[in-house]
């Protein structure tokens, strides 16, 4: 009985269907990605065959902690530890591959050895046959890469040759290649430092007191058990989150639309309901009946929505750019959380349909005479288009609320996208500058750029003056991305800081502070701050309306330099010209000479980092999520419209109206209905934004930027969304028969 | 009768319905309506009424034979859009009206995409309003009307383009007899006023007694033609000469066997009028 409800409206159940494995979908293949980093980073720990993991106390994500390598020896030297080794672990632009794992190893440690060579040889061997840097690379990477033992790969500016293949299991090592310990320094740009220290010990009893002694010796450090490593690291809890807050939208815009179709299911049968209440059921099985047919909808949906799921993370393993991020397999407890969430759903979103249905009085019910004609709307007010959406309000409202938080969706990313972009922009670009660099194919967060090439920069004819800064996280306080700017204190670039109290920056061993950031760590002029657990004197307090410098802090460069432990790095540089106008050909000259150096200029310059166009593209991708799920629903609506009118428009047919002119009708309802829930998407995501920008630690870090350019794309969207939502009912509409149509009960 | 005077004909119309369970819903239909005329169609349910205004009124196409409106083959007609339009109002049996449209706006209906001006359209339908005698309801939507007066604001709408033919299914079928005669006048006067040619389709004898020519079908065909006035009234003298006739006027228990007590009352009451 519940299924003959359901198979009585088959396109509407369809696309109900459709929404909620689309949720489904996301909900699994996101969750694969958040399952594949916690892997990733459970082998790090776990996997390592260390006790204990030694990092730094204040790195957001252990790609960001450095520790001193001279650490090292002294740790070795402690009671109870059998054998340290070092770790670095860093991302490196390699071909077609912009985030490319690489790990850094002791050739001889304990730790390597998990890398289990599977063709060529091992590490140890220190220069690889016919010369070049040796590399171990994965079985997945090589197959993706397309590369044998014996063949040379290139990371960054620098070349490699592959002196063998291994296997670990574990896709995040198996997609990704190993390094000597120098090696990967170097690539990192940290050349004395390492991210971690894994340590062996004697004997296990003695996990907790080596622990605590290592941790009162180098109180900037943190000790993790490597069982519990994964745990700690910041990034996952962000992954995690992540996935879940989109998971969660798509669920919540799935359930609407489920909501939806259950209501109108039940409005449309209210005379069976009464007839069905006469014969004797009682409330609790109508009730029963409505969910059933709710929870089995979107039971079938989740079915659907795993398979999408599953063959999403199919196609995408396929691809060397992200399979190292994946696991081999998807967990199976994510199929069952797919489906428990879409059940879930199923049943939450039937409660008030059903609700509603069991309430109905028998005798009243039998009378009804169908929402085609029956409810009569007693509006007059208004175009005939709105008349049409309001015979449904219910429904009508139902669909736009869908509508608009997909659109709320789409503005709000939209939005932080390019506050982000706007930021990182300005922050690089400052003033008077012409062009902006930083290191070619790399992250933003891990550039360096060595700062002879940025004197030599500056000797180019055409060339006013370049200038490196420096720019690193931190955890300081409770602030998770303290952002530290290292500025030679008497440059150009460190002029962007307006002081408004206090003194500039003239030392080393000084700080000046963001307004915001001041204000959230609760300090002031004269009191000290410690970064990676060394004091600096805040001297002056500066103001640039600038979040991510407001929320920040700026310290020398030599000091930037020391506590990130990159002497003679920079992370980006500017350049003034002599000519602005000649900003192009400076701009070929420096990045022929400087390969390893990408220049833009400097309004242009977040078009041309990945990381940024990266940023971009999730945040719309995910916005397009979002609208598939609402255009569903759209669809959904105006094809119940269209099915509940058909008799009026065998009618209209009759009295001469042409098939564009129904195709019209139709189409602008669906336009009007989307615009609507476009226009309160925005108003929505307005307000979000505005709320968000009133919190000091989204503040400190990103203002959302709402710009007409956004404010016209979507709308444009729901004004898309509404025609390919409305398109299909309408040419239905358009090709009923006459007879056919007036023929219709 | 010249040719110019016919304003409807077909020619060997045949309708099949459905590809493996046929159904000829018309089995060869020849008629001839002259312009100007207010006709009826009779016969039981399934003989083919509606789908022969189906094809009169070019809802659908016939699968063979011929239908001429105003002597044009409607199977040449290209725009039969335009042609349902301007050349024929329809007139069904119920739920008919836009819900969310006023009755004036109903009206404006059928003029909407033809070359008519807005304060024209306007116009138009208020005047078609207060001819069938709605002046005051003009801004009730069909919720706030009765049947009748739904279906006279359909008629009204029937007649926006200024038909020259008016085709009504069952026109009366949902209302009471008071209102439905009162409509019945009303098509009735519309067409000695304006001229207009109505075929009615209708299973209500007092309905089509006043009209002037009743078509009735069997089977897809047109088994009889009555000219109001004198073949109606002999069909009855006939039957009050049969059998059962005679059972009836005489209160005969066979009479009250084989009629249900409502078929008794009205049989007598017609029959009594014939020996009148
Ligand atoms: N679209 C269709 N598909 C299949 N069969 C049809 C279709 N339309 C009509 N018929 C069949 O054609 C025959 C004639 O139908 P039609 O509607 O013309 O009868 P009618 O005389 O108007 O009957 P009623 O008095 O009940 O309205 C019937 O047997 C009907 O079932
Ligand atoms: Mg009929």
């Amino acid at each position: 009985m519940i299924l003959k409800g359901l198979s009585r409206r088959k396109t509407r159940t369809l696309l109900t269907l459709l929404g909620v494995a689309i949720a489904v979908a996301a909900i699994v293949s996101l969750g694969a990605l958040a399952e594949g980093l916690t892997i990733g980073y459970e082998a790090l720990g776990t996997g390592s065959g260390a006790d204990l993991l030694v990092a730094d106390a204040d790195a957001v994500d252990i790609v960001f902690s450095a520790v001193e390598e001279e650490v090292g020896e002294r740790l070795a030297g402690l009671p109870g530890v059998k054998e340290v080794d070092r770790m670095v672990y860093t991302l490196a632009a390699t071909e077609d591959v912009p985030y490319f794992i690489v790990f850094g190893y002791d050739p001889d440690g304990f730790a390597v050895r998990r890398f289990r060579i599977v063709e060529g040889e091992g590490l140890s061997t220190r220069s690889a046959p016919h010369g070049g840097r040796p590399l171990l690379l994965g079985r997945a990477a090589a197959d993706d890469l397309d590369k044998q033992v014996g063949d040379t790969i290139r990371l960054y500016e620098t070349t490699f040759r592959i002196v063998g293949i291994y296997e670990t299991g574990t896709p995040f090592e198996d997609g990704a290649a190993v390094v000597t310990v120098e090696d990967a320094q170097r690539l990192s740009g940290h050349p004395h430092q390492v991210n971690a220290f894994l340590i062996k010990l004697r004997d296990l009893g003695e996990l907790d007191r080596v622990r605590e002694r290592i941790e009162r010796l180098f109180p900037d450090l943190t000790v993790t058990r490597s069982s519990d490593f994964a745990e700690n690291q910041e990034t996952l809890a962000y992954t995690r989150a992540f996935s879940w807050a989109v998971s969660f939208l798509a669920v919540l815009i799935g359930g609407v639309g489920v909501m939806n179709t259950m209501l109108m299911s039940v409005f449309e049968r209210t005379r069976e309901f009464g007839t069905l209440r006469a014969v004797g059921w009682n409330r609790m099985r109508v009730l029963g009946l409505v969910l059933g047919e709710s929870t089995l909808l979107n039971g079938l949906g989740g079915v659907l929505g795993v398979g999408l799921g599953i063959a999403a993370f199919k196609a995408v393993s396929r691809s060397p750019a992200v399979s190292g991020f994946l696991p081999d397999t998807l967990p199976p407890a994510l199929i069952v959380q797919g489906l428990g969430v879409a059940l879930a759903v199923g049943l939450i979103s039937g409660i008030y349909p059903a609700w509603w249905a069991s309430r109905l009085p028998p005798a009243e019910a039998m009378r009804y005479e169908g929402s085609a004609g029956g409810r009569a709307p007693r509006v007059r007010v208004g175009a005939a288009v709105l008349r049409n959406l309001l015979r449904q309000p219910t429904r009508s409202a139902l669909t736009m609320l869908g509508i608009g938080i997909a659109i709320t969706t789409m503005v709000g990313m939209g939005a932080l996208a390019d506050g982000m972009i706007a930021e990182i922009e300005r922050f690089v670009g400052g003033a008077n500058v012409h062009l902006v660099g930083m290191q070619a194919d790399a992250s933003i967060d891990l550039s360096t750029i060595d700062e002879r090439i940025v004197r030599r920069i500056a000797a180019l004819p055409g060339v006013k003056d370049a200038e490196g800064f420096l720019t690193g996280y931190a955890t300081v306080g409770d602030l998770p991305f303290f952002v530290v700017f290292g500025y030679p204190p008497r440059g150009y670039g460190i002029q962007d800081f307006t002081v408004v109290e206090g003194e500039p920056l003239t030392a080393n061993g000084q700080i000046i502070l963001g307004r915001v950031a001041a204000e959230n760590l609760n300090k002031r002029v004269g009191e000290t701050i410690r970064i990676f657990d060394r004091p600096f004197r805040i001297v002056g307090i500066y103001e640039t309306g600038v979040p991510l410098q407001d929320g920040g802090g700026v310290i020398s460069l030599r000091d930037a330099q020391n506590l990130f432990g990159q002497p003679h790095k920079v992370s980006f540089f500017s350049v003034r010209l002599e000519d602005p106008e000649a900003a192009q050909a400076v701009k070929a000259s420096i990045e022929s000479r400087f390969p390893e150096v990408m220049v833009s200029e400097s309004t242009k310059f977040a078009e041309n980092v990945t990381d940024l166009q990266l940023t971009k593209a999730s945040t719309w991708a995910i916005a397009l999520l979002a609208l598939v799920i609402g255009g569903a629903g759209m669809m959904n609506t105006m094809g119940m419209s269209v099915y509940e009118r058909t008799r009026e428009i065998g009618v209209l047919r009759a009295l001469g109206w042409r098939r564009s002119r129904i195709l019209g009708m139709i189409l602008r309802e669906s336009l009007v209905l989307s615009l609507l829930g476009g226009v309160g998407g925005v108003v929505a995501a307005l307000v979000l934004i505005f709320l968000m920008n009133q919190n000091p630690t989204v503040a400190g870090f990103v203002k959302m930027r709402f710009s007409l350019d956004l404010l016209v794309q979507t709308l444009l969207t729901a004004f898309v969304l509404g025609g390919l939502g409305g398109i299909y009912p309408a040419w239905r509409a358009s090709r009923l028969q006459p007879v056919e149509a007036l023929r219709y009960e | 009768m010249g040719e110019n005077d016919v304003i409807v004909e077909t020619r060997n119309l045949v309708k099949i319905y459905g590809d493996g369970a046929q159904v000829r819903a018309l089995n060869g239909v020849n008629m001839r309506v002259v312009r100007g005329e207010f006709i009826s169609v009779m016969g039981p349910s399934g003989s083919g009424k509606s789908t022969l205004l189906n094809m009169i009124g070019a809802l659908d196409r016939p699968t063979s034979g011929q239908v001429l409106v105003n002597g044009q083959d409607l199977g040449e007609v290209r725009d039969l859009d335009g042609f349902r339009a301007r050349t024929v109002g329809f007139v069904f049996q119920l739920h008919n009206l836009i819900p969310t449209l006023t009755a004036r706006e109903n009206v404006e209906v059928p003029m909407v995409g033809q070359p008519v001006g807005r304060a024209e359209r306007r116009r138009r339908a208020e005047e078609l309003l207060a001819l069938v005698g709605l002046a005051d309801r003009m801004d009730h939507l069909p919720a706030q009307l009765s049947g009748g007066e739904r279906q006279r604001v359909a008629i009204a709408r029937a007649l926006a383009n200024r038909p020259s033919l008016v085709l009504a299914d069952e026109p009366t079928g949902d209302l009471d007899s008071r209102s439905g005669a009162e409509i019945i006048q009303l098509m009735r006067r519309l067409n000695r006023e304006l001229g207009t040619t109505f075929i009615l389709v209708t299973h209500d004898p007092a309905v089509a007694r006043q009209t002037e020519r009743v078509l009735v079908m069997k089977d897809g065909r047109i088994v009889r033609e009555h000219h109001v006035g004198t073949p109606f009234e002999e069909d009855l003298k006939a039957f009050r000469d049969s059998g059962l006739g005679q059972a009836i006027l005489a209160g005969d228990d066979v009479a009250r066997d084989l009629l249900t007590p409502e078929e008794y009352e009205v049989l007598l009451r017609l029959l009594r009028r014939i020996a009148q």
